[in-house]
């Protein structure tokens, strides 16, 4: 089975963007900028000051991804979802444990437990984009493995089309030390090979793993870069 | 077949069947599937008073299993792995892994939040198949985290991976605890039920929580014969689909379940009487059963089909809840009867004469094994009976 990418949107701490319509994708630095959901999600979301820094940003690179597939508008039907994360809502979770010991431990938020699941995201994404497809998230060595996840989906038929990508606002402040990554979100469009032309096709390599274009992918930043390499989608040159 | 207009442009490819040839059960019903299946078809509940997950925001019962020691440092995550693992035969060095748990050693929070601990990363989803892989001598895994969900999504994406033919054998196993986390959580929410929950049930007043394990086997029928192992049942098909509509409540015409089981049905190939029996989530909210029931009659109409919750007996398993409701529903096509819905005494609407407090006898080779979660999450999954039983 082969699918093509549609669309491809990322958060960074070097800033928003999609193919031809930022400045260069870097995946670097740590601290995150603000998601201004005015400019970047199809419509403001009441609750989204009370959303969590991973929620955001992952709704954030999705509404981009989308917009640079020209699919934004409208319900996405038979759409899913599948993210990677590593830390996912963990910083949530600490937050909800301190609402456990506040007030004599009487008042636990609701608001926050809502939140203290990393499927959390997938599931605001469902509603804010009308996804009614599979949605789910993973937790992997390897940021390509959502990617690998929607390819089996679209060649078993389970869903017309496959949002896919990593999302992770990173290691919570006070944590115990360990590894340090940057944070960030890319998320990309796929559809079966053969509805659309798109920025090219991925495929399951022979070897295990997947290519891009018939050349081995190495992760996701790989595939950004490759991505951009080809050019804005047509009709998105001035989106 | 009856599908929705929506779905009839999708061609499920007719998966390779995938058979399941080795099984493992922890609960807090019973320390394997023989105790627990034994437990339930007595209609004994495991769901107690847990005076030591209490707090200030309430008390909590729950199932808690009760032979788990807690470790002096660490999670019980660990010491529930290891038991379930014990029950598991080695796994082929070539199996893809996938696992299934939403909050893993989410205990040790209490650890980390107010004193400081070392074995933090016991906290992160990837930890199960970190240590599944390492326990077993694999290359990895993932985990899969999609709320109550979770397993039965694990178990489908196991079942995709050999039916493309990416893999000929699959490990996935399950696991989430009873914490003071999730008890305060769910309490906050004022899901909980102050008394055993009754799925189903008119009366029905909310949630138990409970907390166990699962390991499943899956091997591409070929790759089974070639290791000599028996077809304990089969994976027949499988469906995702999702609400759109609200993150912590069904929505409540059972549409995203309607469809999940749908897609399951057409990638098996099989028309809904197929179907003779179903083990559904039936967690005991008002809302969440009722959602169920309505896309069960959409989907079966007026046939009188048994239906159970385990719930009732072992609390709601949260992540782990579908790979532990599929062995046993392995287990109960085995055996031909479905196990008493536990704490249902007076079935609400088309739940009568459907969901009862005996065991129910079935004919048929075919059981539907359903999920759903926060979210917005439905998964559905059809098991075929096997040569020999789990």
């Amino acid at each position: 089975m082969r699918a093509v990418i549609m669309g491809l949107g990322w958060i960074t701490a070097r800033g928003a963007g999609r193919p031809g319509q930022s400045d260069p994708f870097v995946l670097a630095g740590t601290v995150l900028p603000a998601i201004d959901q005015h400019r970047l999600l199809p419509r403001p979301l009441p609750h989204f000051g009370r959303l969590d820094a991973y929620t955001r940003l992952g709704l954030a690179a999705t509404a981009l991804a989308l917009r640079d597939a020209g699919q934004e508008a409208g319900a996405l039907r038979e759409t899913g979802i599948v993210c990677t994360t590593r830390y996912g809502c963990l910083q949530t979770d600490l937050d909800f444990m301190r609402s456990m010991t506040v007030a004599g431990g009487r008042h636990p938020s609701p608001a926050l437990f809502a939140y203290t699941l990393p499927s959390a995201l997938v599931g605001e994404a469902g509603i804010l984009f009308g996804l009614t497809g599979p949605a789910y998230v993973t937790a992997s060595e390897s940021d390509l493995a959502s990617l690998e996840l929607a390819l089996e989906s679209l060649s078993l038929g389970e869903a017309r089309q496959m949002l896919a990508g990593w999302c992770d606002a990173g290691r919570p402040e006070g944590f115990p030390p360990g590894d340090v990554f940057a944070p960030g979100a890319v998320i990309c469009l796929m559809t079966p090979a053969g509805q659309g032309s798109g920025y090219g096709v991925i495929d399951w390599r022979s070897t295990g793993g997947l290519c891009f274009d018939g050349t081995p992918l190495r992760n996701l930043a790989d595939l950004v870069v490759r991505c951009i390499e080809k050019g804005p989608m047509a009709g998105n040159e001035h989106g | 077949m009856s599908c929705s207009t929506e779905h009839s442009e999708i061609r499920g490819v007719a998966p390779q069947r995938v058979w399941i040839t080795d099984v493992a059960l922890v609960t807090a019903l019973g320390e394997n599937l023989a105790a627990t299946w034994d437990g339930l078809g007595a209609g004994r509940s495991a769901i107690v008073s847990q005076p030591h997950l209490a707090g200030a925001w309430g008390e909590a019962n729950g199932a808690a299993i009760p032979f788990l020691a807690q470790p002096a440092q660490g999670s019980r995550f660990m010491p529930l792995l290891e038991r379930l693992l014990k029950m598991m035969p080695q796994a082929p060095l070539d199996s893809a892994l996938v696992t299934a748990t939403t909050k893993a050693g989410v205990d040790l929070l209490t650890c980390l939040s107010l004193q400081g601990c070392q074995s933090w990363e016991a906290v992160l989803p990837e930890a199960l198949p970190r240590q599944v892989a390492m326990r077993q001598g694999l290359g990895g895994g993932i985990n899969i985290s999609a709320a109550c969900a979770s397993s039965t999504i694990a178990l489908a994406r196991a079942a995709s991976r050999i039916a493309s033919g990416r893999a000929e054998v699959a490990l996935v196993v399950c696991l989430d605890l009873l914490t003071a986390f999730v008890l305060a959580g769910f309490s906050a929410l004022k899901a909980l039920s102050s008394d055993p929950c009754r799925p189903f049930d008119l009366k029905r007043s909310g949630l138990s929580l409970g907390e166990g394990a699962a390991a499943m086997l899956l091997m591409s029928p070929a790759r089974a014969r070639r290791e000599g192992r028996g077809c304990r049942g089969t994976i027949l098909g499988w469906g995702a689909a999702s609400d759109a509509s609200h993150l912590t409540a069904p929505l409540r015409d059972g549409s995203g379940l309607v469809r999940a089981i749908e897609l399951a049905l057409q990638q098996a190939a099989l028309p809904t009487a197929a179907v003779a029996a179903v083990c559904a989530h039936g967690t005991g909210t008002r809302y969440n059963d009722a959602m169920e029931l309505a896309a069960f009659e959409r989907i079966f109409g007026a046939r009188r089909l048994p239906l159970c919750s385990v719930k009732g007996a072992i609390g709601h398993t949260l992540g782990a809840a579908g790979g532990i409701e599929a062995v046993l529903g392995l287990k109960a096509l085995w055996e031909r009867f479905l196990p008493p819905t536990c704490g249902c005494r007076q079935p609400e609407g088309w739940a009568e004469g459907r969901v009862t407090s005996q065991s129910m006898a079935f004919d048929g080779e075919v059981l539907l094994s359903t999920n759903s979660g926060f979210g917005g999450i439905n998964a559905a999954l059809l098991l075929g009976r096997g040569e020999c039983g789990p």
